[in-house]
């Protein structure tokens, strides 16, 4: 039988706070190795909790690395291709045709590389120094308020269980976690960060939001009177990149709303324009 | 003696530390209405109806020659009531809906509406 956040929580309350780190350990070290696989986020944290506080023990580490090694939750499966993949299965974007077949993990290679290309000298380097737009992504807290909200609209319950699971594991291998995402007190709860300034310097985090703002943009570009897909991926990438009133105005030029090669010709009159129909294409691959 | 070595590292320090935060400021969001329009401008009067951020009227000639078309202080759950008015008075009106039409823009919240000589006048558009 699974071993319940339940009664993991019934175990350690039951116990006086000098002894719940011997509890935690028993716990641990009493479960099977499925039953250590089965604990939930929760019930990470609350063991970790005991584990970690006052004077750990060596017990205490032997233990943190027993849960650690047979826990789900593992800091190396937090890849660039696990954010990528888990954006795409969201329902938010999940039926846009452009997102399933022309996002993946080689594309936000591309953006990342395309907007290194671009920054000044004092973004990218610094926490303290960076602009207003921040990290790999060169996102704005604005962006990030569009991915947490809710499914249909953002990536919010999917980015709510994506970060609570980086932070289990970030927590058995010892990392340190965004503010304010877990409450000891009154009784330990995790909050999905909110604030982008928390989050973009944790790449693996940075890597869902940057994933779920790029998808989300071209998902919107994928509108049915658009036929081609990489017309919409390249409406979705330039989004992603600069003001809808500089597309706008192209749009509005060339009389054409649907098709990317006469706005692109539109932007190509101005170097700024031609700037960002190089970045469409150098973040598109073609 | 010491004081005076330390002060202008001090002082550096200061003023990286004030550009930081300078180079980090945040701001009042803004929503923007962007007028996309195709083809010849229909005559009329437009009227931008934002709410509690307040109400904006031009030509409809003028809203399609890039005057600007801002509301401050979007807490992004605000939709925007767009009401064309024809020159025989008869009126169209397009909500322009939060998070579907309305959409964050790097420096704020942007949205477009889509202007034409033939009915609808006025709708929302996407990029």
């Amino acid at each position: 039988m699974a071993l319940t956040t339940a009664q993991i929580e019934a175990k350690l309350k039951a116990a006086s706070w000098m002894t719940r780190d011997n509890v935690a350990q028993e716990i641990i070290t009493s479960a099977s190795i499925s039953d250590l696989n089965s604990i939930d986020a929760k019930g990470v944290f609350l063991l970790t909790q005991e584990l970690d506080s006052g004077i750990t023990s060596n017990l205490d580490s032997a233990a943190k690395s027993l849960l650690r090694d047979n826990s789900q939750y593992d800091l190396k499966d937090f890849t660039l291709a696990k954010a990528v993949a888990t954006v795409k299965a969201c329902s938010t974007v999940a039926s846009k045709p452009a997102v399933a077949t022309l996002l993946d993990v080689a594309m936000v290679k591309r953006l990342y590389a395309a907007e290194k290309k671009r920054m000044s000298w004092n973004e990218g380097g610094s926490r303290w120094i960076d602009g207003d737009s921040i990290g790999r992504g060169q996102l704005k807290q604005v962006a990030f308020a569009t991915v947490i909200k809710p499914e249909q609209q953002g990536f919010g319950g999917t980015w709510a269980k994506y970060s609570e699971a980086y932070c289990a594991a970030a927590r058995l291998a010892g990392k340190q976690l965004p503010t304010g995402t877990l409450r000891t007190q009154p009784s330990l709860s995790f909050t999905a960060p909110s604030q982008y300034a928390t989050v973009y310097f944790i790449p693996e985090l940075e890597d869902f939001v940057v994933a779920a703002y790029l998808a989300w943009n071209i998902g919107r570009s994928n509108k049915g009177s658009r036929r081609s897909l990489k017309d919409a991926a390249s409406f979705g990438i330039a989004l992603y990149h600069t003001k809808r009133s500089v597309i706008t105005d192209a749009q509005t030029a060339s009389g054409q709303t649907d098709l990317w090669a006469p706005v692109e010709a539109e932007l190509r009159k101005t170097a700024k324009g031609a700037d960002i129909c190089d970045y469409v294409k150098e973040v598109l691959g073609s | 003696m010491a004081g005076r070595k330390w002060a202008p590292m001090a002082l550096g320090l200061a003023v990286l530390i004030g550009l930081g935060l300078w180079l980090n400021r945040g701001g009042e969001m803004t929503v923007t209405v962007l007028p996309r329009c195709i083809g010849a401008v229909p005559e009329g009067t437009l009227v931008f109806d934002a709410g509690p951020m307040g109400a904006q009227r031009m030509p409809v000639a003028a809203a399609c020659s890039g005057e600007a078309i801002a509301f401050t202080g979007y807490d992004g759950a605000t939709g925007i009531v767009v009401t064309y008015i024809a020159p025989d008075g008869t009126e169209l009106e397009v909500t322009l809906l939060p998070d579907s039409d309305i959409a964050p823009d790097h420096d704020g919240y942007a949205t477009i509406l889509d202007v034409q000589t033939d009915a609808p006048q006025i709708a929302a558009g996407r990029i």
